[in-house]
């Protein structure tokens, strides 16, 4: 029973792994990008005053880089797990071969989610790696490792997957909606970003912040890897429940979408309509 | 013993409203284990509705399919195992990798090891004769040969039951012929259950023990394919002349259906009146005309088909 459902998974994986194999020119040219998005980012931060005074000091501080990367990596696998997760799906449509990934005795929506998450995380440390070796010539990058981050860590990739699956129910139906795809990712980008001290935001920004998929699991993991809050003490900008509702209900959300849009296909016949 | 397949009251239609599309009627017919089923109609008529419907790609909009006596909508994990296919379309496999790693992905995708598959995956690459490529991208592979390896992927888990949407568009004859001869094989060898469109009646009167014409979402016959020929057997004559028409017309009887192409006259009698035969070859010997052939006329499922669509249509139009 237990082969019969980890052989497909694996088998999702490795597929996964390849395309991510046979995209990796992708990531490359990307990588650059990350790189100097906090090299260049990072700076402005906290500095609001300063540009507006027009007197930018281009320095770049330990503290500030190092937090960055704690906002921009939970944030790069979700690019890497929403996005790709989209444009991979959309290739299966496209080609017709999403009809026989249906004829899989598993759950959809698993084989579908299986495919990409091991190979966005794979790629995620990629990034992490390769734009440390951009900065770290730059800057002092400095974060304490605690296992503890594990937890927000794990349930930043829950969330991350239930907006995957959103996006992919919401592909099965309309197909191509990449711009609703990168205005969902720009969102939770700047969403997120007050949930570290690195910018100031408005009440009403912090206040919705907390309900995109994101905020909270970077805000508890900034809590973990900066300050001295243990596991035990509230996590995140709403605590600890918070965090957890809003990550397993994006997770739980983007099943029931998934399962949503696939019987809306199924009923118009268009599964593997383009 | 439950059937291998077995549709109760099933039917589909797209849409709502105004935009409305019945394109398959309540149909209810079973499919016993080991039987070859031909689904033969014209274009639009629902058979690739029907075949997606059965894999449970399409929801039907009343009644039900069951596989092997699994519910394809309630028991779904049970009745995919049963079910190997190929869809319509030449995409049934992954381009971008090699026909090794598709066999590998596809059996994995329905919970074999891949210690299973392998042996399966060698013995079904060499006798389509893929041996040799098997680690070549499928992308590169020629129409025919993808065919093959949509067909080798549909059936690396050895189901028992194949579901064939036009499975020889797109072959060159000889490609068509193998994959033909390959598929009663399976048949006759393995047992399997297959459900078969095709537009090659030649194809679907080779391979199929029962042939079902569907029209516009209606079966409007369901026989098996010797009564079907049988029923529309005909006894009347057929006189082959090697020779255009001409000064003969006058000696041919009344009634008769003649068709030419400018090198041969087929003439068929109008009924199985041996007397008439032998009056009308009198007189063509005396005209001394090039006589090649004298049989009784039989036609072939395409006539039959062509007639069994036709008619319909026409019965419809005088009603
Ligand atoms: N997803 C869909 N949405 C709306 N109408 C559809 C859809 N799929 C098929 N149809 C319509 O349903 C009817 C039956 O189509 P289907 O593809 O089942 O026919 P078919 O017998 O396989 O034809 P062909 O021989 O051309 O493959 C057609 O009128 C077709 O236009
Ligand atoms: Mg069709």
């Amino acid at each position: 029973m237990t082969s019969r459902f980890l052989i497909p998974i694996g088998n999702e994986v490795r597929k996964g792994l390849r395309f991510a194999w046979s995209e990796r020119l992708q990531i490359l040219i990307e990588l650059p990008m990350f790189g100097v998005f906090i090299l260049l980012l990072g700076p402005l931060l906290g500095a609001g005053g300063n540009i507006v005074s027009g007197q930018v000091e281009w320095t770049l501080e330990s503290e500030t880089t190092s937090i960055m990367l704690v906002w921009f990596l939970p944030f790069v696998f979700f690019y890497m797990q929403v996005v790709k997760m989209f444009w991979r799906l959309l290739a299966e449509i496209q080609s017709g071969t999403i009809e026989q990934v249906y004829l899989s005795p598993l759950p959809s929506w698993l084989v579908v989610a299986a495919g990409r998450v091991v190979a966005a995380l794979i790629e995620t440390a990629f990034v992490a790696a390769g734009t440390f070796v951009i900065v770290a010539p730059f800057v002092d990058v400095h974060i304490v490792w605690n296992t503890a981050a594990l937890i927000p860590a794990l349930l930043i990739m829950l969330a991350a997957i239930g907006v995957s699956l959103i996006i992919a129910g919401a592909t099965l139906v309309w197909k191509r909606i990449q711009l609703v795809n990168d205005f969902v990712l720009t969102m939770v980008m700047l969403f997120s970003a007050s949930a570290i001290p690195l910018i100031v935001v408005p009440g009403w920004w912090a206040t919705v912040g907390h309900f995109f998929p994101l905020t909270d699991g970077v805000g508890s993991l900034y809590r973990t890897l900066f300050t001295d809050q243990s596991v035990t003490d509230p996590w995140g900008q709403g605590g600890f429940v918070w965090l957890m509702t809003v990550s397993l209900g994006y997770l739980a959300a983007g099943i029931a979408a998934f399962g949503l849009g696939e019987r809306i296909a199924k009923r118009r016949g268009t599964l593997g309509r383009y | 013993m439950t059937d291998a397949i077995e549709y109760s009251g099933l039917s589909k239609t797209y849409g709502r409203g105004k935009d409305a599309l019945t394109a398959v009627r309540p149909t209810t017919l079973s499919v016993p284990w080991g039987q070859v089923i031909g689904l033969l109609g014209p274009n639009g008529a629902g058979k690739t509705t029907i075949i997606k419907m059965t894999a449970g790609l399409i929801t039907a909009t009343a009644g039900g399919v069951r596989i092997g006596g699994h519910d394809i909508r309630r028991d779904r994990a049970e009745a995919v195992r049963l079910i190997g296919a190929v869809l319509e379309g030449s995409r049934n496999v992954y381009w971008p990798m090699s026909a090794w790693e598709n066999l590998m992905y596809f059996g994995r995708l329905k919970g074999l090891r891949g210690a299973e598959i392998r042996p399966r995956a060698q013995w079904l690459l060499a006798e389509l004769g893929l041996w040799e490529r098997r680690h070549q991208l499928v992308g590169g592979f020629s129409r025919g040969m993808q065919q093959k390896v949509a067909v080798a992927a549909a059936l690396i888990t050895d189901p028992q039951i194949l579901l064939l949407d036009e499975p020889t568009l797109g072959l060159d004859v000889e490609a068509a012929r193998t994959f033909k001869d390959w598929i009663a094989r399976l048949a006759r060898d393995e047992g399997k259950t297959i459900v078969l469109t095709t537009h090659q009646l030649q194809v679907a009167q080779e391979l199929s023990d029962r042939i079902a014409v569907i029209r516009e979402g209606e079966i409007i016959a369901d026989l098996p394919t010797a009564e079907l020929l049988a029923r529309h057997a005909e006894n009347r004559f057929e006189v082959r002349l090697d020779a255009p028409l001409d000064g003969l017309r006058a000696s041919i009887p009344d009634g008769a259906t003649v068709s030419e192409d400018g090198i041969e006259t087929r003439i068929v009698l109008p009924d199985a009146d041996t007397r008439a035969l032998y009056g009308f070859l009198d007189r063509l010997s005396d005209t001394g005309a090039p006589l090649t052939a004298v049989a009784k006329a039989q036609p072939s499922l395409e006539e039959i088909f062509i007639r069994l669509v036709h008619d319909e249509l026409d019965e419809e139009r005088t009603s």
